[in-house]
């Protein structure tokens, strides 16, 4: 089986793009997933993740690159909610629950006017096996801007997301690394589109991170350990995927769920099971 | 920037149209450590963020012919009960290190130096055994010790403290205090809010006393009396904590 895989991959270019273009998107969602959950910004990703649609849609119709329609919705959908968390007394989740809906409901609508719908099924759940060149490229510009922009500001990454208040005082532009890491997890979220999909996008940024959240108390281990798992599901995720004829993008994330789960219950310091039994040696002790 | 006074010209601040503080009008000492104090709901901390920049004021605040922006880097501010997610994959060593990420300036990378200042910090705090725990494994005066040892980290000229006693055990108490008076002797300048009463004449050199509107600022043997602690407290309060002064 994992012979037919690799006779695939030697043959067939579109298997090749793939797994390159999974590669990536694994890699580049765990770095910026590692921050994006220390930030507790989770349902933001989400947001985000979803209310790109209407650009999508708008480009396809007007015929322009899809990346500057997503990121255009992706950025608004970030000040918008700002916004009005700022401007009235309601939560951020229940702003989040507003805009991100709203954007998800008009990208449906808009999506039915350019595209069929074997399309839209497509852009909501990903399809891997049909990426093209041209994405895959795009997929690795995303990866080394988001790289570049992790590397040279790691330090004020790691300040702003620990202490934003105590960063604020020094005098760091603190908005400007908020509305900079929602750009980027605009970009990460469009390029995602064809592995896994708009609704699984989230499950990319935050279930490899928070494995590797369970496994380490340092915060650049923390990165490349997820960027780590988020390649090794998307990699195991294709294999099942061309293997068995299943959705890739929903085999890729089942995959992470399952790394989790076992950092969830084994990992050494924060495990269940492992924690539970510490626990009970203490009691024995005492 | 040592040697220069904090002026505050006409200061107020409303959160959603209630005033918090109103008409302040202070020169806030150098070389000395200044203590904020009032009631409940006095505005001691909107003050403390309103001078930092935090949030949005009315009237000026200059730092001797500086505005803020030109001598933020030499300013530490340490929160009241910090709003931190202590399970944060960070330990004790790095929190601090992070005290010199303001004057590294963007990209650069902390080196020796930097790590060293950090080394420093933790001993003047008696911290230095801890260095490898993680945040969340430490005690509040503990943690507390940490945030101390990252404004000194920082080198800075000004030291915005809110509430530093509250919640931690005897021995970390002393430790912040002698280290803040070593601070102050090297001529490092201090702006503490503060509510307990009892230990005022003990810490701070310079007392300003406020609920809402300043009703005292000087040095401490002169405004610590019972008039003025009546002006913010109320009378009767007054006399049950100066005891009849």
């Amino acid at each position: 089986m994992i012979g037919n895989f690799i006779d695939g991959l030697i043959k067939y270019q579109f298997l090749q793009n793939a797994l390159i273009t999974s590669l990536l998107v694994g890699f580049v969602a765990g770095i910026i997933g590692s921050f994006i959950i220390l930030r507790g910004m989770s349902l933001m990703g989400d947001a985000i993740s979803h209310a790109v649609l209407p650009g999508v849609a708008i480009s396809y119709m007007f015929g322009f690159n899809y990346v500057i329609g997503a990121s255009f919705f992706g950025i608004l959908t970030a000040i918008l909610i700002g916004y009005i968390t700022e401007k009235s007394t309601l939560k951020n989740d229940t702003a989040i629950g507003i805009v991100f809906s709203s954007f998800f409901a008009l990208g449906v609508i808009l999506i039915s006017f350019a595209q069929s719908a074997t399309d839209l099924y497509h852009i909501l759940f990903g399809n891997v096996l049909a990426v093209r060149d041209s994405d895959m490229i795009l997929t690795a510009i995303v990866t080394v801007i988001a790289l570049a922009f992790i590397l040279l500001f790691f330090k004020e990454l790691k300040l702003t997301s620990f202490d934003p208040v105590m960063a604020q005082a020094a005098g760091l532009p603190v908005k400007l690394f908020h509305y900079a890491l929602m750009f980027l997890l605009t970009l990460v979220a469009v390029v995602s589109l064809q592995t896994v999909g708009t609704i699984l996008v989230i499950a990319m940024l935050v279930t490899p991170a928070a494995t590797a959240y369970l496994l380490t108390n340092n915060l650049k281990v923390m990165v490349w350990l997820s960027s780590f798992i988020g390649m090794l599901s998307a990699v195991i995720g294709l294999f099942f995927s061309y293997s068995y004829n299943l959705a890739s993008g929903a085999v890729i994330v089942l995959t992470a769920a399952v790394f989790f789960i076992m950092a969830f219950l084994f990992s050494p310091q924060k495990g269940l099971l492992i924690s539970g039994k510490k626990k009970q040696d203490t009691e024995k002790l005492a | 920037m040592n040697n220069t006074t904090i002026q505050v010209e006409d200061l107020s601040v409303s959160y959603a149209g209630k005033t918090a503080i109103r008409d302040i009008n202070l020169t806030i000492p150098s070389a000395q450590i200044a203590g904020i104090i009032g009631p409940n709901g006095a505005g001691k901390s909107t003050l403390l963020k309103s001078v930092l920049g935090l949030i949005n004021y009315q009237g000026s605040v200059t730092f001797g012919d500086n505005k803020l922006k030109q001598v933020q880097k030499d300013i530490a501010y340490v929160e009241q009960r910090q709003n931190l997610d202590l399970n944060f994959p960070i330990n004790v060593f790095d929190t601090v290190l992070l005290g010199t990420y303001p004057k590294l300036g963007l990209i650069k990378r902390p080196g020796k130096k930097e790590k060293q200042l950090a080394e420093m910090a933790l001993e003047a705090v008696d911290m230095q055994s801890y260095s490898q725990r993680q945040i969340g494994e430490l005690s509040g005066g503990q943690l507390q010790r940490v945030f101390i040892a990252r404004a000194i980290a920082q080198q800075p000229d000004w030291f915005f403290l809110d509430e530093p006693f509250v919640g931690i055990d005897v021995v970390s108490e002393e430790v912040i205090v002698k280290v803040l008076k070593k601070l102050r002797d090297e001529g490092k300048s201090m702006v503490i809010v503060h509510h307990d009463l009892s230990k005022v004449t003990e810490y701070f050199d310079y007392l300003i006393m406020l609920n809402q509107t300043v009703s005292a600022a000087g040095p401490v043997d002169q405004v610590f009396d019972k008039d003025n602690l009546s002006s913010i407290y109320g009378t009767s309060f007054a006399d049950l904590v100066s005891g009849g002064k």
